[in-house]
């Protein structure tokens, strides 16, 4: 089933003058320039995007044909943060069935036109009515998760911001990121109380920003593969939902979504957690980093914050995870961010990332998480052979 | 039923329609049925995971039509050891003093500020520490932003908090415009106004931490109405009900209020001035017929320091016995 990622696109992420639009053109054009591949190369394209509201801007498929100059079949998958894992998916499922060779993914979102408090409310739209009728805000929900790893686990507001200060000093090396400054783990706890214990840096920003990723069968993958990086296939993808609510879930520590999509995608690609080599998590709150650390399966559940305390998980550690800054500072513009992990995976395989390389990267994950858990997209992707 | 917090979280960052210190939780009753809830900002600071309490079914705060769960813990409104602290600047005596008396027995604690260390305030601390509640007198100049940065400090340092600041401290220097100096303007701006400006800045830094505060500016009908040898006072007062409503509107979503209120003519010594016929003459527009008492603007500042006043911010609450309408 290996699909190949013929081409990558990032815009910077960080606050953008250009409109929406001109934002997937930008990822687009640089990840089919990459692949040597021609708008007319392209069957198939699939727009993550989570909402219209932040720019205003509906009709995205058709605004990216009249951008590309193309009639290509254009979809936009939507599934809150886990819109852009789930078009790849949707990719992937599409070159598999055989109808289509090659697609085209990117994820849009354009957050800094309104205002933080609509942009509060929009993303507060995608928790359960039952949560959204009590106020929940996202930084609040994964505080609920926080608050019950602390009480069983024993972790504390000194892990989360080690999560945190190790993403930002990532992101000092990533120049597309949003964020460079030097925050320590003084600086996230000093930072002000957002929704208690969750703080201000334990939070990922608001942010613009596209990704692309040129996608092909083995058909036609030598044809648009770029003779300068060793090729980088998908192996395995899974999805999984569960329920929208909080309530609904036995064990707050657990996101059984993101446990059932990795087995799928583990098995997909015959391979075990023991073999990922660098990983891109989805950090939209520093809690999330480690409670996936533990669905995933790298450690044992109650694990991951020895692993951090331990420097594990940073570059030059034992697995490498969210070298590119992720979400915390990377950015996190939603709709772009599951395309932005499988850009980072991609270009790490390849050896293309400076001065935050991992060392003898050789299978890289991407967990992409919607809501406070209930979508999830894990990616397994594998270097190929050197030509 | 008894219901219990499974998790929480005490949110700072609301979205629009609501205003921060409310808390979201989880919370299960003995069957294992599970809710989501919120706690209302005066309970949010007192629960933890495991705390008791009832559910009561509310309507949404956000003006939808719509029914909520509200949890209330099992100590709600018994001494929950949350005890709130009151910074009156100027409080050694007159005003000042009956709002720092009127606030300690509502049980808050105190901190007792005049410019200068004096026997007056010494005493008007033992007064208050009568009421059974902590004081504590920090004297220092509210137009020194280092000294107004060392007594914000050395209340935290005690106190941990400082849930209201009263801007009472004021003075008068008083001359018609073509006799004021520009020594005379400035010195009762720099007390009135930028004193104001200095401790609410000052404060604001814990309140907004704490994602909650009333600050009550002590204003003046002059401020509203202008009078005769008084223009750098009146515009003083001015400046402070502008100055609040500003604040009003920067902290509303930060869980602060901010309100001015205005004395018309108080029984206090900055009445000594005013030539006993003159005060009869004034008087006698008053249409309740008589000076106000300190203890009467002390009411007044209760109340906006209260949760009772939870809707009320950017307001200017005239307590002049009907002078001004």
């Amino acid at each position: 089933m290996n699909i190949r990622v013929a081409g990558t696109g990032h815009t910077p992420f960080g606050t953008s003058k250009k409109e929406i639009g001109e934002l997937m053109l930008e990822a687009v054009e640089e990840a089919l320039s990459q692949a040597n591949a021609k708008a007319d190369d392209v069957d198939t394209i699939f727009i993550a995007n989570f909402s219209s509201s932040f720019a205003g801007q509906s009709h995205l498929p058709a605004l990216l044909a009249s951008k590309l100059k193309t009639n290509a079949e254009i979809v936009r998958v939507e599934s809150a943060c886990a819109s852009g894992g789930l078009a790849v998916k949707e990719a992937v499922v599409a070159l598999s069935s055989g109808l289509y060779k090659t697609a085209l993914v990117v994820g849009v979102e354009k957050m800094n036109a309104s205002t933080i408090s609509e942009v509060t409310g929009i993303l507060a739209s995608a928790a359960s009515p039952d949560e959204i009728i009590h106020g929940a805000t996202f930084p609040s929900l994964y505080a609920l998760i926080a608050r019950q790893h602390f009480a069983k686990y024993g972790t504390t507001e000194e892990h989360l911001a080690m999560v945190s200060a190790k993403n930002h000093q990532n992101a000092r090396k990533n120049i597309l990121a949003q964020f460079k400054k030097d925050i320590k783990v003084e600086d996230v706890l000093k930072s002000k109380m957002v929704a208690s214990p969750l703080k201000l840096l334990d939070c990922s920003p608001i942010t613009d920003g596209a990704a692309a990723v040129f996608l092909c069968n083995q058909e036609v993958a030598d044809k648009f593969t770029s003779k300068e990086y060793p090729s980088v296939d998908i192996i395995g993808i899974g999805h999984s939902s569960d329920s929208i609510s909080l309530l609904d879930r036995k064990d707050l520590t657990v996101m059984p979504a993101v446990v059932k999509a990795a087995l799928k995608a583990y098995a997909m690609g015959s391979i075990s957690p023991q073999q990922i080599d660098v990983a891109e998590l989805h950090d939209c709150f520093t809690i999330a980093e480690i409670v996936e650390m533990e669905d995933l399966g790298l450690c044992n559940k109650g694990q991951a914050t020895a692993m951090i305390t331990e420097g594990k998980t940073a570059i030059d550690g034992m697995l490498p995870i969210n070298p590119s800054g992720g979400l915390k500072a990377k950015g996190h513009p939603v709709g772009a961010t599951g395309v932005s992990q499988v850009v980072e995976i991609t270009k790490q395989l390849q050896g293309r990332c400076g001065e935050r390389q991992v060392r003898k990267a050789e299978t890289g994950l991407c967990c992409n998480v919607g809501g406070s858990g209930a979508t999830a997209v894990v990616t397994i992707l594998k270097r190929g052979m050197e030509r | 039923m008894t219901w219990k917090i499974i998790s929480y979280s005490v949110i700072n960052v609301p979205p629009s329609s609501y205003s921060a210190g409310y808390a979201l939780a989880l919370v299960e009753d003995e069957q294992g049925e599970r809710k989501t809830a919120q706690v209302e900002r005066q309970h949010a600071a007192s629960i933890a995971v495991g705390t008791p309490g009832t559910i009561i079914i509310d309507d949404a705060p956000n003006g939808l039509q719509k029914k909520i769960n509200v949890f209330v813990p099992d100590n709600a409104g018994s001494d929950r050891n949350v005890r709130e602290v009151a910074f009156i600047t100027g409080s050694s005596r007159g005003i000042g003093k009956a709002i720092a008396v009127a606030l300690a027995k509502e049980k808050k604690d105190i901190i007792i500020n005049n410019s200068v260390e004096s026997e007056e305030g010494r005493k008007t601390v033992k007064e208050i520490e009568r009421l059974g509640v902590r004081c504590s007198y920090l004297p220092g100049k509210i137009n020194d932003e280092k000294q107004v940065g060392e007594i914000v400090e050395k209340i935290i340092q005690t106190y941990g908090q400082i849930d209201i600041l009263v801007n009472n401290a004021g003075i008068t220097r008083d001359k018609m415009i073509e006799n004021m100096s520009a020594e005379m303007w400035d010195e009762v701006l720099d007390v009135n106004l930028k004193g104001t400006f200095l401790c609410t800045k000052a404060v604001l830094h814990f309140m907004v931490k704490q994602g909650s505060g009333s600050i009550i500016n002590i204003s003046s009908i002059i401020g509203e109405n202008g009078t005769i040898g008084q223009a750098n006072y009146a515009a003083s007062k001015g400046g402070m009900i502008a100055f609040t409503k500003s604040i009003a509107r920067e902290c509303a979503g930060m869980g602060i209020r901010a309100n001015a209120i205005t004395p018309g003519f108080i029984k206090t010594d900055m009445l000594n001035p005013i030539p006993p016929a003159i005060l009869g003459d004034i008087v006698r527009q008053i249409p309740l017929r008589r000076l106000g008492r300190p203890e009467e603007i002390a009411n007044a500042v209760v109340f906006l320091a209260s949760d009772k006043a939870s809707y009320i911010t950017g307001q200017v609450i005239g307590v002049n016995g009907g002078l001004r309408m």
